[in-house]
């Protein structure tokens, strides 16, 4: 049977998360960061499980059978999704003991055995912190279960009184802190489910306490499916999802000490089966090592500071050096405090007329948005395009929204439908009677916090034909016309995929005209199937093709006769890799964007999105640099075999990319990489 | 225009549109295009009134331009005009006032006549040809969602000028009831009738050699064929039309890949093309990409002017007044008898070139009225001059010459009580002042025989006198002059008298 082509993107997922959680073992990273690696993939796993998997079990309960790309049923999938994840979760409990013990030669104790020399402070956290506020549930044929929350830690406790055993479950509340540091002779953190355990007789002081047991249940999430699957499958179970009960559970984890009857009792009422259970046998959520993490400076990354490219100078007029010279950096080598100054020296400005800007994700005390709303005290007209929809940052997202508009911007929630994920920003500013617009275009967020740890591109120009693209984007989004002609922007959904197949079929017709055929793709994902069938049109055709994926990568590389000429990589480092940047050889021509659409049908079709060429020589020099250092990486670099990810690492001329440019990033201008 | 921001708002029956450009040193920018589709004419052309529900919608869009207009800070620079979608409404009014009071903006209502004027300038303007086209004989229709405008032009004449119940989205609403199928036989023969009606307008043996096509209708055949230049040919439209003519709207919408509204009128634009195209005989349609919002803002800001308007309208006046079998050897004499005097009389009228111009049209138009009776001509003339469409000319002159031609004959007090005594005293002036003007000139050839030759006019004290160079006795003249100058001396304050000497040869 022949190799499919096709990688199931749930385990592309998995995979992507192995490759985060493998950096806690890799030793050039210091051990706090090692650390927090796994927090992050703890995190990752978590959000995997209540959407991904929640999504399957929709499916598979709507009795949607078709197979995905790889050829798998929604139930298969399931099947290979709870082996991988198993075999995941084994694992970071394995690296997660060797952290643990590395940090306790650090004088850094986390989740220790509670031994009497903690007794005292153990007692104090208990009666002051925890035990005013939990609330035991006794089991009974009347109570047999309670509800227990998405996420909630909770401890299962067998007691027993007059030779009768009860069992019990303490669920933790939500506002009960998680962990406890407390500096001693060394540094302690100290975990509210142990201290729990210890002082489970004061809980219970009328009856013997025998037994418990830690518990974890994760629930499918409602929401998103809407936006993440393909337009066919919502179809096939829009009536299932209208009636569906929310928040089935996906996945427990608990113990290896449970008793399997209570584990089966608890099945029966809690409706999941033996697959979905997880053994943890020691932090149940690692997500609270994140505040760990920060512990010791001396065991973190090095502290470095974004600059300045070297030829902007941070002291003169930011416009008149836009208009001499497009302005092109890379977070977070390059400062990102060079937007947040122009919009504020914009909101002061007297000439400035307007300031636009499209808002995803913004960071709590923005000072990008504190600058448009003095913007608008200073008379300026400033319009906001808001997604109300931005996962995770919907409640922040409305508290921004309800600020602007009390101040005075016009806040606008884009098209129905569609989630605005173009990152634009405009200045309109009146020069000697001149009309000039300053556009801003990044595949990051205007988020000041993300900026210092995602890679992204910032682009700004006065050029007068993006500038006209900008207005009249945001003319579209804020509903002031439904028709706009582009010179230079490319938008999803209509716009961006039938582009990005013309310039592969571009590619396609030089390779089969003999002539040099080439591609580099660097994006966060790739799994549209449109697009994935072109690129392996591409490669039978001959054109090279390189993909560098951060996250899921629906195509299997290396295929003789099928992919055989395709490469996918994956970075994953100190930054997250985030930007998307597409070359193609044209001819000769090296045609370069970047753009903030992954190749998603949720970013190909049901959002907007930017793709912009870059035509000026230092710009596009500047962007073939950073793919060239992509692919000269050899220190985080993971390639794919089969389906899985093996790392490469380079003994000789060893180049960790983003470690090199945080003290060469002046080197992305002057360097003349050719691709 | 002077330096600055200038916004361009048409509400068209199909969509409402926005211009906004930067006037800097004489040359012109483009800042901003906004376009909302929204189907006013569908109320209009349906019900005879824009539904409420319309009148909101209407408001909300325009709300929004009025934020973009503020955006720029344009506060008067700007003009809102109004199309068929709302000139055609019977609530037209209550219409512009909502508007006006919901969001500041005044809206204008423009007749076709003008519209089409606004286009031949700014299509003038920007075909670099079409200079050649005007004399060797062009059709240009402007044709929208509710009318088709045109103008037919050669050697320089505006030979018709009129606006047609045939837009686009106006047929698809007169035939929407009819299944796809056979809906397209429908359509060639309402537009089979308006080209009759055309054909008749024309003079015999009129051949025309271009047409150039501008209005909303021209969008969607650009969505389709993208042409490089501005030109499409019989041979791209009918081979669209043969795809497309018997698909319900859906199917061309998809099969084409265009806009829904775009679809329900993409066969009706065919179709009016074609004919168009078979009534002019030519196998080409030239167009000016310039969308109308963009063409307005050139107009009204004076970027665009109209080369050669005075000589086009004299030409067109002229054609008219031939049209009518006027005595033209009498029009002749009346034009320059009226033109020495009215520069001779300047210190007294202190009037223009604009004004002076009315005075020709008058003294050339004010005969016509024999082409219906000669009893009560000038009754005739002013009914006729009333209905006359001169691109260019605003209605405000037509009318002027109107009532010129009126008065240049019979009682001017009893029509000024009768009629006009409502008019502003400053336009009772303005037509006092041209009509005696009128009058004497038309007395000087009340014989239709070209006595007086010549006149000298002297300004002496207390009077003025003319002192005229007959070539035999000018009995009816003189009977004339003593008729028709008594509105002079009301008018000036001044007598005025006729002296005649005959030329002996």
């Amino acid at each position: 049977m022949s190799v499919s082509p096709y990688i199931n993107r749930e385990l592309s997922w998995l995979e992507f998360n192995r490759r985060v959680m493998m950096e806690a073992v890799d030793s050039s990273v210091p051990l706090l960061e090692r650390l927090k690696f796994l927090a992050i993939f703890s995190s990752n796993l978590d959000e995997f499980f209540m959407i991904r998997v929640g999504g399957l079990r929709d499916q598979i309960e709507a009795g949607y059978t078709k197979l995905d790309a790889s050829g798998s049923t929604p139930e298969e999938q399931l099947e290979h999704i709870s082996a991988k994840a198993h075999e995941l979760t084994s694992l970071r409990q394995e690296i997660f003991a060797g952290l643990k013990k590395d940090l306790e030669k650090e004088g850094i104790m986390i989740a220790p055995t509670l031994t009497a020399n903690l007794d005292d402070i153990t007692e104090a956290i208990f009666n002051e912190e925890i035990y005013p506020v939990i609330s035991p549930v006794t089991l009974s044929s009347n109570n047999p279960m309670p509800f227990i929350h998405n996420l909630r830690l909770c401890l299962y406790v067998l007691i027993k009184k007059d030779g009768v055993v009860h069992h019990s479950i303490i669920i933790l509340p939500e506002n009960l802190r998680r962990i406890f540091r407390v500096k001693l002779d060394k540094t302690y953190f100290l975990f509210t489910e142990d201290i729990l355990t210890k002082y489970l007789n004061i809980v219970y002081p009328d009856y013997e306490v025998l037994d418990s047991y830690f518990l974890r249940v994760t629930r499918n999430a409602d929401l998103t499916l809407d936006e993440e699957e393909s337009d066919d499958l919502l179809i096939s179970i829009q009536n299932f999802l209208k009636s569906r009960k929310k928040g089935g559970i996906c996945r427990v984890e608990t113990d290896s000490r449970l008793p399997q009857e209570i584990l089966d009792h608890m099945a029966a009422h809690l409706h999941f089966s033996h697959n979905d259970v997880y053994i943890i046998d020691d932090i149940i959520d690692m997500t609270s090592l994140f505040s760990v993490a920060g512990e010791r400076p001396d065991l973190c990354y090095p502290p470095f500071k974004p600059v300045l490219p070297e030829h902007i100078d941070g002291g003169a007029n930011i416009f008149e050096q836009i208009k001499k010279q497009d302005i092109i950096m890379y977070r977070p080598f390059h400062d990102f405090g060079l937007v947040s100054r122009m919009v504020a020296a914009a909101a002061a400005d007297p000439d400035v007329m307007a300031i636009k800007m499209t808002l995803y994700r913004a960071n709590k005390n923005s000072t990008i948005l504190e600058s448009l709303i003095k913007a608008v005290k200073n008379g300026k007209h400033v319009s906001v395009v808001i997604e109300l929809k931005a996962r995770f940052d919907e409640e922040r997202n409305v508290d921004w929204a309800n600020m602007l508009e009390e101040a005075g911007c016009i806040v606008t929630y884009g098209i129905a439908g569609l989630k605005i994920h173009a990152k634009n920003l405009m200045i309109v500013r009146r020069e000697s009677g001149h009309v000039v617009r300053y556009s801003h275009m990044s595949t990051g967020n205007f988020n000041e916090f993300t900026a210092g740890i995602y890679t992204d591109i910032d682009y700004i120009t006065a050029d007068d034909d993006v500038g006209k693209d900008s207005a009249a984007m945001f003319n579209f989004l804020m509903g002031y016309t439904d028709i706009g002609t582009w010179n230079r922007f490319y938008l999803a959904p209509k716009y961006i995929k039938p582009k990005v197949l013309e310039l592969i079929d571009e590619e396609i017709a030089f390779a089969k005209a003999g002539k040099e055929a080439k591609m580099i793709v660097k994006v966060n994902a790739i799994i549209d199937r449109t697009l994935m069938d072109k690129l392996i049109e591409a490669s039978c055709a001959g054109v090279k093709i390189e993909l560098i994926v951060r996250g899921i990568c629906g195509i299997r590389a290396g295929i003789k006769g099928v992919t055989e000429n395709i490469r996918v990589r994956s970075i994953v480092g100190r930054f997250l890799e985030h930007p998307r940047i597409i070359y193609f050889h044209a001819g000769g021509k090296k045609r370069v964007f970047f753009s903030t659409a992954d190749w998603m049908e949720r970013n190909m079709d049901r959002r907007v999105e930017l793709f912009f060429e870059v035509m000026k020589k230092e710009g596009r020099n500047f962007l073939f640099n950073i793919l060239d250092l992509n692919m000269r990486d050899n220190q985080k670099v993971w390639m794919q075999k089969g389906s899985e990810y093996v790392k490469v690492k380079g003994t000789k001329d060893k180049l960790n990319y983003q470690d090199y440019l945080i003290e060469n990033n002046d080197k992305l201008y002057s360097l003349k990489a050719k691709l | 225009m002077k330096n600055g921001i200038f916004a361009a708002i048409n509400i068209g029956a199909s969509a409402f549109r926005m211009h906004i450009s930067e006037y800097l040193n004489g040359e012109e920018r483009t800042l901003e295009y906004l376009i909302k589709p929204f189907r006013l004419g569908r109320d209009t052309f349906t019900k005879g009134y824009i539904s409420l529900e319309s009148v909101y919608a209407s408001t909300d869009i325009l709300k929004k331009f009025k934020i973009k207009m503020d955006e720029y800070g344009v506060k008067k620079n700007y003009v809102a005009v109004c199309t068929s979608g709302v000139r055609e409404a019977g609530n037209q009014a209550f219409f512009i006032n909502h508007i006006r009071q919901e969001t500041g903006l005044e809206l204008e209502v423009i007749q076709p006549s003008d519209e089409i004027y606004i286009k031949f300038v700014s299509v003038k303007n920007d075909i670099e040809d079409f200079d050649d086209y005007e004399k060797e004989g062009v059709l240009l229709a402007n044709i929208s969602s509710g009318n088709i405008a045109m103008a037919i032009l050669k050697d320089e004449q505006n030979i018709y000028s009129g606006a047609l119940p045939y837009g686009s989205l106006r047929l698809r609403r007169i035939f929407g009831d009819i299944p796809a199928r056979i809906r397209y036989k429908a359509y060639e023969q309402y537009v089979e009738k308006m080209c009759y009606s055309m054909k008749s307008a024309l003079p015999v043996g009129c051949k025309l050699k271009y047409f150039v096509s501008a209005g909303s209708s021209l969008n969607v055949l650009l969505n389709i064929f993208k042409p490089k230049k501005n030109m499409l040919s019989r041979k791209q439209l009918e081979e669209l039309y043969d795809r497309v003519k018997q698909l319900p709207r859906d199917n061309i919408q998809s099969v084409m890949n265009i806009r829904k509204d775009e679809a329900s009128v993409l066969v009706p634009t065919l179709v009016t093309y074609l004919k168009l195209m078979d009534f002019i005989g030519t196998d080409y349609v030239r167009f000016s990409s310039m969308p109308f919002p963009h063409m307005l803002s050139l107009f009204y800001t004076k970027t665009v002017r109209d080369r050669g308007f005075f000589n086009r309208v004299r030409n067109t006046v002229y054609a008219l007044g031939e049209r009518f079998n006027m005595d033209r050897e009498h029009a002749d004499t009346t034009v320059r008898f009226s033109m020495k005097l009215f520069d001779a009389l300047k210190p007294l009228h202190s009037l223009g070139r604009a004004e002076k111009f009315i005075l020709e049209a008058a003294a050339v138009l004010s005969d016509v009225g024999y082409y219906i009776d000669s009893v009560k001509h000038n009754q005739h003339s002013y009914y006729l001059v009333q209905s006359l469409q001169i691109p260019g000319l605003p209605r405000e002159r037509v009318k002027l010459v109107s009532y010129l031609v009126l008065m240049h004959n019979g009682d001017v007090d009893k029509w000024f009580e009768q009629k006009y005594h409502y008019f502003p005293i400053e336009k009772q002036l303005l037509i006092k002042k041209l009509v005696s003007i009128l009058r004497i000139a038309d007395s000087l050839d009340a014989s239709h025989m070209n006595i007086v030759q010549d006149f000298e006019v002297e300004m002496q004290t207390g009077k003025v006198v003319i002192k005229a160079k007959c070539r035999s006795m000018a009995f009816l003249e003189k009977h004339a002059f003593s008729e028709k100058s008594k509105i002079f001396t009301d008018t000036f304050g001044i007598p005025i008298e006729l002296e005649t000497r005959i030329l002996y040869e």
